[in-house]
């Protein structure tokens, strides 16, 4: 059904803008095999080669198993690949990692319960041993909604506030790349919407290149400059959108034609991945 | 308390699986045959370490005797001590569903008993009963705690969901129970058995210092008063193995029961008994109708069990004699000219608190600090874990007296003794809390930019601080009983002495007097380390935090 079905990987397709090498996140075929038994062996990823430009928002979509937890962790240098190369900004992540110049979400908060909104927000900030910026602090806390609510322990917020108090603390370190592994996974509809709603916003307001894993196609397309799927049984990529929808984007673009029918593609390409397997 | 099973691990494809942890572990008995003999080498000619073969030796020579005889007569009393705790444990269990302030109340009970040292309860026992069923009570005594705590919790972390499954299918009470809750407790029940077994173990043991014919604790005693070095050490060696065996079946058994959860994990959660949450006014009605009950119980010993007025002395007897400041019976002195109770007991308390506290000390500091070196090299913890989950087995507090022959009738035998007691529990406990920590916080910090140091230090310490606490909470009556029991077979000092002195002495209003005020400090003790350690886990916040 589509055209580029043919195409065996996602690299830069002919006709989209030149991809600068040296910038962004550039994943080449990276292998990901693990070991389950003495002498039986489990390939997460297969080949798997992606780029994103600077600044830009990239999203992972496939179905679970397909590996982009384990893609995104190995940008996360968490992980490492059994063969090819994870390079961010044309450096391994691990560097960028010991600069202090990463960020990270998960679908659980992962916030210390001993700690306050504030300073869980300024972990990161703790290990980088810089000096806390108070004043920074605070403007994140703005950025994410959470004013008065500075001195709450995660144990009295809701879990859409908690996702808030992950996402500001994956920003304080000022990161190159932001990573974001289901940040909003176990949230409800109505407080996804509203948090993609604020992600958004915050991501214009400082355009970091962001890598995000999710199961939602809505939540991909709306969000992402580019979307790739991937496919399981090993996990591969099995095609990928531009999204050229102009920003910023409104609730209402969910109704819109353009918007519906990219979704249904994605979809498509999703079952056909099933079918492959 | 939900207990998770453990996921099943994925090794990344370059490391090798388990290459070096078997031979860590060889490595490791192999250093402690070589200490031993090394020991044995620097005090040859004192008499007290024999080498390590030579208790072998002595061993085979000893085997027939040990499995004909004394083996069959310290398994019958320890299986029945367990069957008995079993029976009395699981209806209480059950009882206990039905209501929270029922589960408090007979929780209460439980602790209270708990606490008090054994060698403040033998003495008696003892002597009102016959003497098989007298250490099958005292086995029972050590057994009952675990068994009662981790099949309570057992059958409370049933699946919520589950249950409503069975009470929307039209199931009763009765239903959920054995379709859901009993099912689902067997893992903690196993759990409870790997501590259970050995505490059995240990009753035995220690019920038979105090004097019979036959069975493994009477021939350990027997061998370190004949000062037979060799035969001391292997009649260890063996008990070791015994405890070894037992553990090796148990950890056999639950990993045939296949939705069993991880040992390590729940044994910590059955030890951190203490943990249960309820309102402050629930637990304070519990414990003032638990005291209530455990005082009738105390007065009906005579009225309703027909026990002999000579060896029961009841509360009001007690009460008159500790007021009256009534005197101890002292050989060779007239009534009157022997001391005070209160200028014998006080002393003999200090002592004993000075004893426990040593060896608390050091082990505490000891588990600690060892915990945090495992944390730095997680493959040498892996590797180490087994070890030590088989050392907790072994009835270390049983082995008194091998450190009386070793380091002599002094108080350093009783420190290492206790150091030893509170050491390898606080460990494990420490060592699962740090297993628990959630892995996605620990990646937030390394993502960060993090070393692992940091990682230890911004999140891992603090969640396992909890457990921490309720260890040191755990180790007070563990210390104080490892104490008065070294105190009476070793040093010859402290309340350990001044109890079975007075029972010697046949003077029962004595015993019971000291018996019970110790009992008393003991509590008062456990109490106020678990206010301590909530209002500490309150200002860290960790209280509140980790419920959710």
């Amino acid at each position: 059904m589509s055209r580029d079905e043919s195409a065996p990987v996602a690299t830069a397709r002919p006709g989209t803008a030149p991809v600068d090498v040296a910038a962004g996140i550039e994943i080449a075929g990276v292998d990901k095999v693990f070991r389950t038994g003495a002498k039986t062996t489990f390939t997460a990823l297969s080949d798997v080669t992606v780029r994103s430009r600077k600044g830009s928002f990239t999203t992972l979509i496939g179905p679970s198993g397909c590996g982009k937890s384990t893609l995104l962790r190995m940008c996360a240098a968490l992980e490492s690949p059994t063969s090819g190369s994870v390079r961010i900004d044309g450096v391994p992540p691990e560097q960028l990692r010991r600069r202090h110049k990463l960020g990270v979400a998960f679908q659980d908060s992962a916030l210390l319960p001993w700690r306050t909104v504030t300073t869980n927000i300024e972990l990161p900030l703790r290990v980088a041993g810089t000096r806390i910026d108070r004043a920074a602090v605070q403007d994140l806390v703005r950025l994410v909604g959470l004013e008065g609510f500075e001195s709450a322990r995660p144990a009295q917020l809701s879990g859409g506030m908690r996702q808030r108090v992950a996402i500001a603390r994956a920003l304080v370190l000022e990161p190159d790349v932001l990573l974001l592994d289901e940040p909003f996974g176990a949230l409800d509809t109505m407080t996804r919407m509203q948090l993609n709603d604020e992600l958004q916003r915050i991501w214009s307001e400082r355009a970091t290149t962001t890598l995000l894993v999710t199961h939602s196609l809505d939540e991909a397309v709306y969000l992402s400059d580019r979307v790739i799927v991937m496919g399981a049984g090993p996990g591969r990529v099995i095609g990928e959108r531009e999204v050229g929808l102009e920003r910023p984007r409104l609730a209402a673009l969910r109704t819109a034609a353009e918007f519906v029918a990219l979704e249904a593609e994605l979809a498509a390409m999703l079952a056909t991945a099933k079918g492959a397997r | 308390m939900t207990v998770v099973d453990a996921p099943v691990r994925l090794t990344s494809w370059p490391r090798r699986v388990g290459g070096r942890e078997p031979a860590l572990r060889v490595a490791v008995v192999v250093a402690v045959v070589l200490l031993w003999a090394l020991a044995a080498r620097l005090t040859a000619g004192t008499l007290v370490i024999p080498y390590p073969w030579d208790a072998v030796r002595q061993l085979i020579t000893d085997l027939p005797t040990l499995v004909q005889v004394n083996t069959p007569a310290t398994l019958r009393t320890a299986l029945w001590g367990l069957a008995a705790g079993a029976v009395v444990t699981i209806p209480l269990a059950l009882l206990s569903l039905l209501s929270r302030t029922l589960e408090n109340f007979i929780l209460q009970v439980a602790v209270t008993v708990h606490a008090v040292p054994f060698i403040a309860l033998a003495p008696i026992v003892v002597v009102a009963l016959p003497g098989e069923t007298a250490r099958i009570t005292m086995a029972a005594l050590q057994v009952y705690f675990p068994l009662l705590v981790s099949t309570l919790l057992g059958l409370r972390a049933a699946d919520e969901r589950a249950l409503e499954v069975v009470r929307v299918s039209g199931g009763s009470r009765l239903d959920e129970v054995l379709r859901v809750r009993l099912p689902g407790a067997v893992p903690a029940m196993l759990a409870g058995l790997q501590i259970a077994v050995p505490a059995a173990l240990i009753g035995a043991l220690i019920a038979e210092f105090f004097g019979t014919d036959r069975g493994l604790g009477a021939f350990l005693v027997q061998a370190q008063s004949d000062l037979d070095a060799a035969r001391t050490w292997g009649t260890a060696l063996y008990i070791t193995a015994l405890a070894l065996a037992q553990f090796a079946l148990l950890s056999w058994v639950s990993r045939r029961v296949r939705w069993s959860a991880n040992a390590a994990t729940v044994s910590a959660v059955v030890d951190g008994a203490g943990r249960v949450r309820a309102g402050r006014w629930t637990v304070g009605g519990a414990t003032v109708a638990a005291v209530a009950v455990l005082l009738a119980a105390w007065q009906s010993l005579r009225s309703v069990f027909h026990l002999s007025s000579f060896f029961v002395k009841t509360p009001e007897e007690v009460l008159d004699y500790l007021r009256s400041g009534g005197h101890v019976a002292v050989a060779f002195l007239v009534p009157t000219e022997a001391p005070s109770f209160w200028d014998t007991f006080l002393p003999g308390l200090g002592r004993t608190l000075t004893d426990a506290a040593g060896g608390f000390v050091l082990g505490t500091v000891g588990a600690a600090a060892v915990s945090l070196l495992f944390i730095s090299s997680p493959g040498v913890e892996r590797a180490l874990l087994p070890l030590l989950l088989g050392i907790r087995s072994v009835p270390l507090i049983a082995l008194v007296p091998v450190f009386t022959l070793v380091i002599g009738r002094n108080a350093v035998s009783t420190t290492v003794l206790v150091t030893l007691i509170t050491f390898f529990p606080t460990l494990i406990n420490v060592l699962a809390a740090l297993r628990r920590v959630p892995h996605s916080a620990c990646d937030v910090v390394t993502v960060s930019g993090g070393s692992s140091a940091a990682t230890t230090r911004l999140v891992r310490l603090f969640y396992a601080l909890p457990a921490f606490v309720e260890s040191l909470r755990i180790a007070i009556p563990a210390a104080v009983a490892g104490a008065t029991l070294a105190e009476w077979m070793s040093t010859g000092t402290g309340l350990g002495y001044m109890l079975t002195y007075a029972a010697e002495r046949s003077d029962y209003l004595a015993l019971w007097s000291a018996g019970v005020l110790l009992s008393l400090v003991v509590l008062v003790l456990y109490w106020a380390a678990g206010l301590a350690g909530s209002l500490l886990l309150k200002g860290t916040g960790l209280d509140d935090g980790l419920r959710t």
